[in-house]
């Protein structure tokens, strides 16, 4: 009789979180409409929906729109698929964070010509399923992606991107993302991609006279697109690769035949494609196994709370970080708004070079928003349209500009910076107990050469993604 | 051809280094699976339960460390006129007790009622009690790698051709006290209790001994060996960052050793310890240029060492063999 009850209470709580489960709009902020009335007409739309033309109350210019924009209240809804939880999570939640401030500082001063943004905010782990299931989950409330994390989630999320018609910003720097023929011309790719990159590092190891070169990456298109630039500059340069580690890096695994494949090179420099915490299980391995040359890799390979960890010294002596755009406390013109506005935000937080990349995303979306909103047309097909026509963005130094009409070889960013992080600077300012509402705070890193195109990279035709999925 | 490639590295120049520093980094690393195997024989040998929360048990005394020594500075802060180094051996000794009174908690609330329920069943809800001790580990440790913080940092000692960094001659240090510990344990009263145990409950419940309390033990033991392996595994050079999500995953790659050395063995987690940790590091250093093998092949080794041992010997190097009626 017991058992008996047991299984039904089981039962009952089973489909009670089940029923819970199945229950829409967890986890999804939406704004409510606005009073008044405005004439809407309705047309037949792409994708299953239906596009109307509406005028907002109290006249004004007519607008189109479709998904994730409520013409009445003037809102804009914009889908954030974010890294929160994953293996990439320290960069993009400051990503993330940095947007939300963003959006908060722009919509509290009157919004894009009274347009305000509300960001639907999901957490996809860095994992592919996670990410398509979220991306189901707010698809038809969106207009638009502003943040959407990680290579193979994009890549894998992108046949429904180009279902929908979606333009997305990926937190990925792949360069399939700025060839229309691969991503149908939905991503607004930001700064320039691995593969540029990994040309332009490669240039700087040429400046310093380095010679043989060691890679280690991830597989897939993070690791083997940053593997495939460094394997065309270092044609390009003359340089020999004493060690080939393309796709050999798995995290959560043994490390030991990488590390004794860069011990064992020869190698004066090498380079990385991973995250940060494999980069220091790499450096201190190879440390241990005696090789004493200097390192480098790709932007997301390095954070600089590597500072407190026990490779900090080794880091302050051999490596050096490239930069898509300034870190933290350098003291360029757009540099002071977004100081002033994220530590009103997060005063108590550590500052985070990551802070940076996040408000690029953001005035990149908002020029996006501000032209189609000019053009009458917040349909995803109108977003689309206006992210496309943009020339010239301009940071304020903090990241060079950026164009996204021509063709793929006129308008892909080729810049990068070089940075050293200094232990030294990082300790002097307060390391890992600096707050943004003290003085002075910095991520550690120095500039060594601003922002920069190497010979290989200015050379390179850009006509198609430089690893081919 | 790719034999003499192997040859070569071994006999070549800088050969006597390469696998002098080798032989230190796979006792090392053989050491920390030792540690971990021997919490995961002592839990099989008292109570017969398979635990898969071992490795979320490592993460959670790995955690422990963190927060005692680098966010509370406990007991450090109440003994500043001890060297840096005794506050952190200190930090970290207390979250080890910690991580036993979690594993006793843990065995008071699932285990225990479980008691004459099948085996499989049980080893179902330890694989339960490793998602649910893995989630709450990772959002208290957040989305950062949280460092130890302790004394030796990525500090390497250079002696001759060895190259060896001071943690791991540390974990070695500590596998080796905490396995002469283990053998003082099991001549003690309750070590005999818990042996008797393993023997036959009955028997051992029929001689008055408390199976409850010998069940307590071993997992408060085991657990605290489980710590210490997740705290050993935190730390440079293996882990230069600090304690990360995958640091619960190092006990998957333990697992061979327990099989290898035997189920129920304790000499056996030993030996099959140090033998699965050489063979994955000496496979990484010499086979890393043998392309066809693969990126991932030396972490295979010890699985297809475990099957190779299986072979000859099923119930492992020192298992105890099931002896049936036909």
């Amino acid at each position: 009789m017991t058992s008996k009850r047991t299984s039904w209470l089981v039962l009952l709580v089973v489909f009670a979180l089940i029923a819970a489960a199945c229950s829409s709009g967890g986890g999804t902020t939406t704004t409510a409409a606005g009073g008044g009335e405005g004439t809407t007409t309705t047309t037949a739309g792409g994708g299953g929906g239906a596009t109307t033309t509406t005028a907002p109350p109290g006249g004004g210019e007519e607008m189109k729109a479709d998904f994730g924009v409520d013409v009445e209240s003037k809102t804009i809804n914009i889908g954030m698929l974010v890294d929160l939880t994953g293996i990439f999570s320290p960069l993009t939640t400051d990503i993330a964070d940095a947007q939300i401030a963003y959006w908060d500082d722009v919509n509290a001063n009157g919004g894009i010509d009274g347009w305000t943004v509300n960001l639907v905010i999901e957490d996809t782990n860095y994992n592919v399923d996670q990410h398509i299931e979220k991306y189901e989950k707010i698809r038809n409330d969106v207009v638009a992606l502003g943040h959407s994390t990680g290579s193979p989630t994009n890549v894998a999320t992108l046949p429904k991107y180009k279902e929908d018609g979606m333009l997305f910003l990926p937190i990925s720097w792949y360069s399939g993302w700025g060839i229309p023929e691969f991503d149908g011309g939905l991503a607004l790719e930001q700064y320039t991609n691995y593969c540029i990159e990994a040309m332009d590092i490669l240039g700087f190891i040429n400046e310093m006279g380095g010679t043989k070169v060691a890679l280690a990456t991830f597989p897939g298109d993070y690791g083997q697109d940053a593997a495939a630039g460094v394997k065309k500059a270092v044609e390009f340069y003359g340089m020999e690769l004493v060690y080939d580690g393309e796709a050999a890096v798995i995290p959560g695994q043994d490390q030991t035949p990488v590390i004794t494949g860069i011990a064992q090179s020869g190698a004066d420099w090498v380079f990385l494609t991973t995250n940060p915490s494999t980069a220091a299980e790499l450096m201190g391995g190879a440390a241990q196994a005696g090789f004493q040359g200097m390192w480098t890799g790709s932007v997301p390979s390095y954070d600089f709370r590597l500072l407190d960890s026990p490779v900090a010294p080794l880091i302050d002596q051999v490596y050096y970080q490239p930069g898509y755009n300034v870190v933290w406390g350098e003291d360029v013109p757009g540099a002071a708004k977004m100081q002033e506005v994220l530590t009103a935000a997060f005063p108590d937080r550590r500052p985070s070079d990551a802070f940076v990349i996040g408000w690029v995303y953001s005035i990149s979306l908002h020029e996006v928003l501000k032209t189609a909103i000019a053009n009458g047309d917040l349909t995803r097909a109108g977003v689309v349209a206006a992210a496309n026509s943009l020339t010239g963005i301009d940071f304020g130094g903090l990241a060079p500009n950026q164009s996204y009409a021509g063709t793929p070889n006129e308008y892909v960013q080729r810049a990068i910076a070089m940075f050293k992080p200094s232990l030294e600077k990082y300790t002097a300012a307060g390391g890992a107990d600096q707050v943004l509402s003290g003085e002075g705070t910095t991520t550690g890193s120095e500039l060594v050469k601003d922002f920069f195109v190497s010979d290989a990279a200015k050379d390179f035709e850009y006509t198609e993604p430089c690893y081919q999925l | 051809m790719d034999a003499a490639v192997v040859v070569a590295q071994v006999a070549g120049a800088g050969g006597a280094e390469k696998f002098i520093n080798a032989l230190s980094s796979g006792l090392a690393l053989g050491a920390i699976y030792a540690i971990l195997a021997l919490g995961f024989v002592i839990i099989f040998k008292a109570t017969q339960v398979v635990n898969f929360a071992h490795g979320a048990l490592a993460a959670v005394g790995a955690y422990f460390t963190v927060y005692f020594a680098t966010v509370l500075n406990v007991p450090g802060r109440f003994l500043e006129f001890l060297p840096y180094t005794a506050q952190w051996v200190l930090s970290a000794a207390l979250a080890v007790l910690a991580t036993a009174v979690v594993g006793m908690i843990v065995e008071r609330i699932t285990i225990r009622p479980m008691i004459g329920e099948p085996l499989f069943a049980v080893a179902m809800i330890t694989l339960g009690l490793d998602l649910i001790l893995r989630t709450v580990t990772n959002d208290f440790m957040g989305n950062q790698a949280r460092g130890l913080n302790d004394p030796w940092g990525a500090d390497i000692l250079e002696i001759g051709l060895l190259r060896v960094a001071k943690t791991q001659i540390v974990t070695m240090i500590v596998a080796v006290v905490a396995m002469l510990l283990l053998a003082w344990f099991f001549r003690s009263r309750m070590g005999i209790a818990m042996r008797a145990t393993a023997f036959d409950q009955e028997a051992a419940m029929a001689q008055g001994i408390s199976v409850g309390k010998v069940f307590a033990v071993a997992w408060a033991i085991g657990a605290a060996l489980a710590a210490i392996g997740g705290i050993f595994s935190s730390m440079a050079p293996r882990a230069s960052a600090g304690l990360t999500p995958f640091t619960a995953l190092i006990v998957f790659r333990a697992f061979p050793a327990v099989i290898v050395g035997g189920l129920d063995s304790v000499t056996g987690a030993i030996v099959g310890g140090l033998l699965i940790g050489m063979a994955e590091v000496f496979a990484g250093t010499y086979l890393a240029t043998v392309s066809w093998l693969g990126v991932g092949f030396s972490g295979i080794v010890p699985w297809l060492f475990m099957m190779l041992i299986l072979l000859v010997k099923p119930y492992g190097l020192f298992g105890t063999e099931e002896i049936r009626r036909v």
